[in-house]
């Protein structure tokens, strides 16, 4: 019983990825543009720039 | 009956969904690798060549719908061709042909297959669904073991999961190992997976798996599960953010383990500092002295299974007299490398377990600086960990060939490679001479000289030659 359930478990949870990752595979950019994480501060606006 | 038939439907879902998307195959070979359907079986997949199926048609479907974006060429991935042609090169001086050929039969599919790998895994949600697929595979073994555990406590030897005998998953160092190497991935799901709905069930889903995967270590009483827990443990530890937080669960988990496990399990353990009496410990470091010394009349190995030949003496012991036994096991990775490909194979394995290992150090440190890729970072330090638990329990038990290094090693390549890609999105036009020179080659992007179908668009409305705008 216990093998069963543990078979159920994770072929379950594992079909389930894989029509997720189907599905996102056709819908998503596979390859994610990315920016720089900003240092604490680094949003603010030099005061040598102008400002719009 | 119902098992075998939703086992067969599962694998005709692999198959079936392999033929809109070619990677799902690469994903079902694993899981057939991994969870070794045919073995729990009672019809039809029992009788099946179910891995050659799946094998060939993950190549298949991958050569004639899915060549797009190919990754570069790693060290890594020369190395694995190198270690594979080496490996076959053996067999012309394999000291025991005929055992050596069983091992090879799949030992070299499970390189092969694990070189091949980085071609069809890809994008973020191929690797996810890499790790994710590795993970419940595994968990279809070690779930049921580690409850019969929590039920009614382990043993040494005794085989509680789905395979039977002391082969494949049976063999409890094995098992544990694999278990181990499943916890870091398992956690890094937990928080960034993003395949499986983002609730909390999910999250606790996953907790639950890694209690099972160490108690399943546990249950085996392996000593070298012991040292794999502790190496874990301080590797992700020492790799995490939350330090006092993860000190402190590491520090309840060690208590529950020791008021919950047996006098059996403590008496199992306690060997560790005894090993001149104790006969397995004995029995490793005499097959340790006899390896080096066949390494130096055989610096280029004795092919698969080489360890057939030898013959080990046991000294004479209080109440016992000395004794030989022949064709015992090199229970250890670097021991098996060395006695059956020589030192050629061990340096080529070290390398490959090395350069792995900084390359994903490099790719958290530059994954860091990316919000977006925080991710990378995780699954990069789930990686490190995985792999130096293999690297430390490996250390006392013979499965330098098994799936789940490789595993790691190419799931390390997929994301070296992502990186790479991103990287290169993220890098400005080429401006000057450095233009001119990649219209001469012949790419009118200006960014490289693919063309064909390496340059095919790899999402909607995204090609990956081309930095986003």
């Amino acid at each position: 019983m216990l093998d069963l359930a543990g078979i159920m478990f994770s072929s379950i949870m594992m079909l389930m990825v894989i029509v997720q990752a189907v599905r996102l595979d056709q819908a998503q950019p596979w390859f994610q543009a990315i920016k720089r994480k900003g240092k604490p501060g680094s949003e603010k606006r030099s005061p040598w720039r102008r400002q719009s | 009956m119902l098992r075998s038939i939703w086992l067969l439907f599962v694998y005709v879902a692999f198959l079936g969904l392999s033929t809109s998307a070619p990677f799902v195959a690469t994903l079902g070979y694993v899981w057939v690798d991994t969870f070794a359907p045919q073995n729990v079986a009672y019809i039809v997949l029992n009788q099946m060549p179910v891995a050659l199926i799946m094998g060939v048609s993950a190549v298949g479907t991958y050569f004639l719908m899915d060549r797009r974006a190919p990754p570069p060429l790693s060290a890594e991935s020369l190395l694995m061709i190198c270690f594979t042609v080496w490996v076959n090169l053996t067999m012309i001086w394999a000291v025991a042909p005929q055992s050596a050929w069983d091992k090879w039969d799949w030992a070299v599919k499970t390189l092969a297959f694990a070189t091949f790998i980085p071609l069809v895994i890809r994008s973020r949600v191929q690797i996810e669904a890499f790790a994710q697929t590795y993970v419940f595979s595994l968990a279809a073994n070690f779930v049921p073991f580690g409850l019969k555990v929590l039920i009614s406590g382990g043993g040494y030897g005794r085989n509680l999961g789905l395979g039977g005998g002391n082969s494949g998953l049976g063999e409890g160092g094995l098992l544990s190992t694999m278990c181990l190497m499943a916890v870091p991935l398992a956690l890094h799901l937990a928080k960034h997976g993003q395949l499986l709905p983002r609730i909390r069930g999910i999250s606790l889903a996953y907790w639950f798996i890694c209690i099972l995967a160490i108690g399943t270590a546990i249950g085996t009483y392996e000593r070298s599960a012991l040292v794999g827990l502790v190496i874990l443990g301080i590797y992700m530890w020492v790799r995490s953010k939350h330090k006092v937080a993860l000190g402190a669960v590491g520090l309840i988990g060690a208590i529950l383990i020791i008021y919950f496990t047996s006098s059996a399990w403590n008496a199992r353990i306690e060997t560790i500092g005894h090993f001149e009496q104790e006969n397995s410990a004995l029995t490793r470091i005499l097959i340790w002295r006899w390896t080096l010394d066949f390494a130096a009349s055989h610096p280029f190995g004795g092919g698969f299974q080489s360890f057939v030949i030898n013959h080990i003496e046991f000294p004479a012991s209080e109440g016992r007299p000395a004794v030989i036994e022949f064709g015992r096991a090199f229970h250890s990775i670097y021991f098996e490398m060395l006695g059956e490909h020589g030192y050629p194979g061990l340096i080529m394995f070290l390398l490959i377990a090395g350069i792995t290992l900084f390359n994903l150090r490099r790719i958290a440190k530059h994954a860091r600086v990316y919000a977006e890729l925080e991710w990378v970072v995780s699954l990069s330090d789930a990686l490190q960990s995985g792999l130096v638990v293999f690297l430390a329990c490996g250390a006392f038990v013979g499965i330098g060939f098994q799936p789940m290094f490789w595993y790691f090693v190419a799931m390390s390549i997929s994301l070296n490679a992502y990186m790479w890609r991103v990287e290169r999105l993220e890098a400005k036009p080429l401006a000057g001479w450095r233009t001119l020179v990649t219209q001469v080659a012949g790419s009118p992007s200006g960014q490289s000289g693919v063309s064909g179908w390496r340059g095919r668009p790899t999402g909607p409305g995204m090609n990956t030659l081309t930095p986003p705008r």
